[in-house]
């Protein structure tokens, strides 16, 4: 029975629970503010979220500003090429000191009494400064500095919490896979576009659940899958899949893989069939002929808890509130290969996961229906799919196939740790 | 081919034909207002180079089609059920296009958009205005067609709700 100490190590650990042959996540989880709260504190105030791409800020003087959990942030490349990840957040009495998406600038001048920053934090400008009492130095009145910030593969991550493993370590689970994600420029990175942002009306982890569920995609896109099919455009018969052995992985830390295989060059391009093969020629020149395969496999990789990356884009996921969801997709441009395959990539991108796009918004659909669903309160969810016939490895990777839970399984085990750890007062 | 010039009124009245086919989902005929080279395109950045910059939207023949045979679909879950939508067209401006046979149109365009079925669930029944300006170039190919569409929404930076409806 529950008892009344609703947020207690045991609270928060129970709202997920797992037999052996059950795993069950409380509807709580997706409709009680106070948890919603709790999760933005604890997850994404104080351990790693994705915040940049290097190249959205490839120049000295670039800048971005982002959200981190309720934070405002910009990130910045200072003159000598260092990437800095400060608060938003004037000195004097708050003000947002930057109001753009993007831009270049080497100092930001606050817009209130216009104290002034340099793009790596320090303040080097105070108007009228003789009225300031003696002793009042600029010194101790620098930007604040997001505790940690670091970045993998040109994937840069900040942490608010100082007391976090290295990104290192953060992101060892997934190594391999964003390495083939990353391996699929050749001679450089990923150019990451601005992105297309949209919106959906539910949850934020049902984004995180939904973009390596296998078991949705033939149902909820049938009338995407059809039409293609129709038209003779690629192999998208998600049912196949399982016969073909694609896979899904959960690893510790709350990562996860959906792997659909080779499928025909699935996500290079394969609208341009001719620069699809030059693609992987070049590839197998560059990495052998195995590798190459595995780099041009379709792969989600979900890196928790905030970020997937797609064979077309970066999507990354904003909470905004219980109900409402912002996500931010990313095309990226492939270093190393033609334009046109790139605008090719770009172009079948947009016809999939934009939010005019004939796959995406269905997906937005169901995460509305969810959300309703759950204002019924019915207890528990049901993500039980594959256990005991998923592979256990001694890491603790777990592997099903593609229709399989185990990506959410491994999302919602992680989510328990990192709540109730935040519960026992382990800050 | 010479192309007879293109009046404000007949301006007005191609694009109101065009909201009209759209607020009655009779999209098949819509297909046909476009030349086979057109392109539809839904920027962020307006001035940008659609092939290398993110857009909402970028179709040409192939992929107006898709869409349209995905909303003819019964499956298509983002439309099920279907938006109901108004298209209101302003403020048209008709100058010389970049050819003999071209002219450019612009307009102001406000898409009231509601999705019908049981408006109390989460994504249903919220009454949604896009208010846009179109920038079209129209051709003369037997008759006035559409060879290039822009649409800019005033709130396209913005994160976007489900626009698998037609704008
Ligand atoms: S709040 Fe920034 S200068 Fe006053
Ligand atoms: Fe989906």
């Amino acid at each position: 029975m529950a008892t009344q100490q609703a947020t207690t190590e045991r609270g928060y650990a129970g709202l997920v629970e797992i037999t052996d042959k059950t795993f069950r996540v409380s509807s709580r989880v997706y409709t009680e503010q106070a948890i919603f709260e709790r999760e933005i504190a604890e997850i994404f105030e104080k351990t790693w979220v994705y915040v940049a791409h290097d190249s959205e800020i490839a120049q000295p003087g670039d800048y971005k500003t982002a959200q981190v959990g309720r934070y405002p942030i910009i990130v910045t490349r200072d003159k000598g090429g260092a990437v800095h990840a400060l608060l938003n957040v004037c000195r004097h009495r708050a003000n947002a000191i930057c109001r753009e998406n993007y831009g270049n600038s080497q100092n930001f001048r606050c817009p209130y009494h216009a104290w002034t920053y340099r793009n790596s934090g320090e303040l080097i400008g105070v108007p009228d400064g003789g009225r300031y009492p003696q002793g009042f130095s600029t010194s101790g009145l620098s930007l604040i500095r997001v505790a940690k910030v670091d970045s993998y593969r040109g994937l840069i991550f900040a942490s608010l919490s100082a007391d976090v493993p290295k990104l290192g370590e953060h992101l060892a689970p997934v190594k391999e896979h964003i390495d083939l994600w990353a391996d699929r420029s050749i001679g450089g990175e990923h150019k990451v576009l601005h992105p297309h942002r949209y919106a959906y009306l539910g949850n934020w982890k049902f984004q995180c659940e939904n973009g390596v569920d296998g078991y949705h995609p033939g149902i909820v896109h049938e009338s995407a899958f059809s039409t293609f099919g129709e038209f003779g455009i690629g192999n998208f018969a998600a049912r196949d899949l399982v016969k073909r052995g694609s896979i899904s992985r959960g690893f510790p830390g709350g990562h996860s893989t959906l792997e659909g295989g080779a499928l025909d060059g699935r996500g290079v391009g394969r609208g341009l069939p001719h620069r699809a093969e030059e693609y992987l020629a070049h590839l197998r020149e560059v990495y052998g002929d195995d590798r190459a395969q595995e780099i041009v496999s379709n792969r989600h990789t979900f890196i928790f808890p905030n970020v997937f990356l797609f064979d077309e884009l970066v999507r990354v996921i904003q909470p905004i509130a219980l109900e409402y969801t912002e996500v931010y997709s990313h095309p990226f441009w492939l270093h190393g290969v033609p334009d046109d395959f790139n605008t090719r990539r770009l172009y079948e991108g947009t016809r999939q996961l934009s939010t005019t796009g004939m796959v995406n918004p269905s997906d937005l659909e169901m995460f509305a229906a969810n959300q309703t669903g759950l204002h019924s309160r019915m207890e528990w969810l049901v993500l039980d799919r594959g256990m005991q016939r998923e592979e256990i490895a001694a890491d603790g990777k777990r592997v099903g196939n593609y229709s399989d839970e185990a990506p959410q399984r491994s999302l919602y085990r992680h989510w328990a740790q990192v709540m109730a750890r935040a519960a026992d007062g382990g800050r | 081919m010479t192309a007879p010039s293109l009046t404000r009124q007949e301006a007005e009245d191609f694009l109101y034909e065009e909201a009209r086919l759209l607020d009655e989902r009779d999209f098949f005929p819509w297909l046909d207002l476009f030349t086979d080279d057109a392109i539809y395109w839904i920027p962020i950045d307006e001035h940008a180079d659609p092939t290398r910059a993110t857009s909402i939207l970028w179709d040409d023949a192939q992929l107006r089609a898709l869409r349209v045979h995905q909303l003819a679909h019964e499956r298509n879950f983002a439309q099920s059920p279907p938006s109901r939508t108004v298209h209101s067209v302003t403020n048209v401006q008709v100058s010389p296009g970049g050819a003999d046979d071209e002219a450019n149109v612009r307009c102001n365009l406000v898409v009231y958009e509601i999705r019908s079925g049981d408006h109390r669930q989460l994504g249903l029944g919220d009454l949604r205005p896009l208010p846009a300006k179109c920038l079209y170039v129209l051709r003369y190919e037997e008759r006035w067609r559409i060879a290039h569409k822009k649409v800019v929404l005033i709130n396209r930076h913005m994160p976007l709700v489900n626009l698998s409806f037609l704008i």
